[in-house]
């Protein structure tokens, strides 16, 4: 996983002028290096957002901490 | 299958047991493999007894059938013979036939006689011989004769008489049998079948001396060889001819019998070569050899397949050894990282433990810190870095350290946290960590912590187990903030505070709720020492098949 990127199964990424939203809805669990990879891709981009995460997903980046950092949108 | 590695309140030896464990699987499989040597043994010789049976079988069909082949040919030129034979009958009996006719309508006319006989007596086939004879018993010499002496002609008068006889008595050809006379021939006599009749024309064949008469070389039958008898068998002392000069009754053999005149002739046959062909002639060995050699190919084959999956299975059993032995290094690794004697502080009493995940031969990124600072605080640092491997043993070694460093510069806790986080970027070092960090004023009872984006800490007491509300901040290396917010709480005699890492609570298509209910039913059912509290807990709350790396902290205020 270090040093390389790729997305999390069951996600697609849409771009459109440097403001990225991951649609999460396929996702039913993430893990440290899932929420690594985003916090990359926060670093590298205007804005992101995460669009439609399951129960599970939100819980973790909540409390995580990362709830205004990874924006959660519907 | 994790390996749990507590750690007590005094340093104590690396654990021996999790390497000894490894060792004796790896022995146990070793048996395993010596047994798969003999099964090699015996599949190869499995593959190549039936290779050879299904050849015998073949071989001994095909040259079952090739035999029979011959023999089914050979009664078929034998018949053919016995046709040929039969055919020639009339040209003996014609002649005579006409003879007689002609005697019995001439009176016996010997001009005539010769005039019809010497034409073929010249040719010499079917005799050499050609006399007329009076039918009345008691002749002793021919009317007439055409060609060579007949034979008869010497025999004693009861032979002649004999022959008289049978002549007159039979429609056909009689056959006069002299192969015992010097000159071997064998006699027709043919009389008509009338009461009347006065005249029998007798002819005489010779045979061949030697007895040998060799077919033509063009001749339908010049692939066979062949003897010719009179009579129903193949007795010697009545054969004709034969294509060797003597019996044929060796090998592959055919006869037939066909009626000859008033006898028969018995005809054996024996192929000089192969009549079925060569090739169904040699198909049973070139079968043979074949299957042989594809046997041999087969078990060799057999015996490749089975070494190399002997050689895999060996291999992948010295991979999983290696792999066993690397991930107790990275164990022992971890836990000489980690394992430093608590402080001895009357009245606190300190205990932890480290469950690998599964698949772990990489060192992970968890981390537990207690330190007694100057002033008699202590600090509590639980930490986990992101992914596993040496980036993340690598960070999670320097947030340890430097979080030491500005404790013991008296930073209070949410300092110490924007501080760390000033020190590594998820951007540039690709991991983050969440930390929890604490300082317990011993003095007073009371414990401040801040939280940066690690799991809350459990506090349990008298009246039950609580999670700390804290304030979460964003995960170490998130961003660079301003101090985190910190939260305080009293932390009383009898009880415990645990500290811990996702591990604990996270389980894959589980809730999180669920996970941190679980910790908080296990924690409240604990008892005894903190050690086997601690001990409780990890086995509780840990599953069986948990990726990720679980520390646990516990900190306890004696009554």
């Amino acid at each position: 996983m270090e040093g390389v990127t790729h997305e999390p199964s069951g996600t697609t990424i849409e771009r459109s002028s440097g403001r990225v939203a991951f649609v999460l809805s396929g996702l039913t669990f993430m893990d440290s290096s899932g929420i690594a990879m985003l916090l990359r891709v926060t670093e590298q981009v205007e804005s992101l957002r995460v669009r439609d995460p399951s129960v599970s997903v939100q819980m973790v980046i909540r409390a995580t901490g990362l709830s205004d950092v990874l924006r959660v949108e519907s | 299958m994790s390996v749990p590695v507590a750690v007590r309140s005094v340093e104590d030896p690396v654990q021996e047991s999790a390497a000894e464990g490894v060792d004796s699987g790896v022995d146990a499989a070793g048996n395993a493999f010596r047994r798969r040597r003999g099964s090699l043994q015996v599949s190869v010789v499995i593959v190549v007894v039936i290779g050879l049976l299904i050849t015998s079988v073949l071989s001994l069909g095909a040259l079952a059938l090739h035999n029979s082949n011959e023999n089914r040919l050979l009664r078929q030129r034998v018949r053919e013979a016995g046709a040929v034979i039969t055919a020639a009958v009339p040209t003996i009996r014609t002649p005579l036939a006409s003879a007689a006719v002609l005697a019995e309508s001439t009176g016996g006319n010997v001009k005539l006689f010769r005039g019809l006989m010497e034409p073929i007596v010249k040719i010499g086939s079917p005799f050499i011989s050609a006399s007329l004879w009076s039918t009345k018993t008691g002749t002793r010499r021919p009317m007439a004769v055409v060609g060579s002496q007949p034979t008869l002609a010497s025999e004693p008068s009861a032979a002649i008489d004999k022959v008289l006889e049978r002549a007159k008595s039979s429609s056909t050809v009689t056959i006069n049998n002299l192969l015992a006379a010097r000159n071997r021939r064998l006699g027709y006599a043919f009389v008509l079948p009338s009461p009347t009749a006065g005249f029998m024309v007798y002819g005489e064949a010779a045979l061949p001396r030697d007895r040998r008469a060799n077919v033509e070389r063009n001749d339908a039958f010049a692939d066979l060889g062949y003897a010719l008898y009179i009579g129903r068998r193949a007795d010697p002392r009545f054969l004709l001819a034969s294509s060797t000069g003597g019996d044929v009754l060796h090998g592959r053999t055919a006869s037939v019998t066909v009626p000859f005149g008033d006898a028969q002739l018995h005809v054996v046959m024996t192929p000089h070569k192969e009549l079925g062909g060569p090739l169904l002639a040699n198909l049973w060995w070139m079968l043979a050899l074949l299957g042989v050699v594809i046997t041999a190919g087969a078990g060799l084959l057999v015996s490749r397949l089975t070494s190399r999956r002997t050689d895999a299975e060996a291999l992948a059993l010295e991979n999983a050894r290696l792999y066993a032995q690397q991930r107790t290094v990275a164990q022992t690794l971890q836990h000489s990282l980690l394992a430093e004697a608590f402080p001895q502080i009357g009245g606190l009493e300190f205990a932890a433990s480290y469950v690998a995940g599964v698949e772990g031969i990489d060192i992970g990124g968890d981390w537990y810190d207690v330190v007694r600072l100057d002033g008699g605080n202590i600090l509590l640092v639980v930490g986990d870095v992101s992914g596993r491997g040496l980036e993340a043993a690598t960070m999670m070694a320097s947030l340890r350290y430097a979080a030491r460093a500005y404790a013991a510069e008296n930073h209070p806790p949410g300092v110490i946290l924007s501080k760390l986080s000033a020190l590594v970027s998820i951007a540039r070092d690709g991991h983050f960590a969440t930390v929890l960090c604490g300082m317990l004023d011993v003095a007073n009872g009371r414990i401040r912590v801040a939280n940066a984006g690690h799991p809350e800490p459990l506090l349990i007491g008298a009246s039950g187990a609580e999670f700390i509300a804290t304030s979460v901040g964003v995960p170490v290396g998130v961003h660079v903030d301003d101090p985190y917010p910190e939260v305080e709480f009293a932390f009383s005699r009898g009880s415990t505070l645990l500290l811990y890492t996702d591990g604990a609570i996270e389980r894959r298509g589980e809730h999180l709720d669920i996970g941190l209910q679980r910790l908080k039913d296990v924690s409240l059912g604990a008892v005894g020492t903190l050690d086997a509290i601690l001990t409780q807990v990890a086995e509780g709350v840990v599953g069986a098949q948990a990726e990720d790396d679980t520390a646990l902290l516990g900190i306890r205020w004696k009554e």
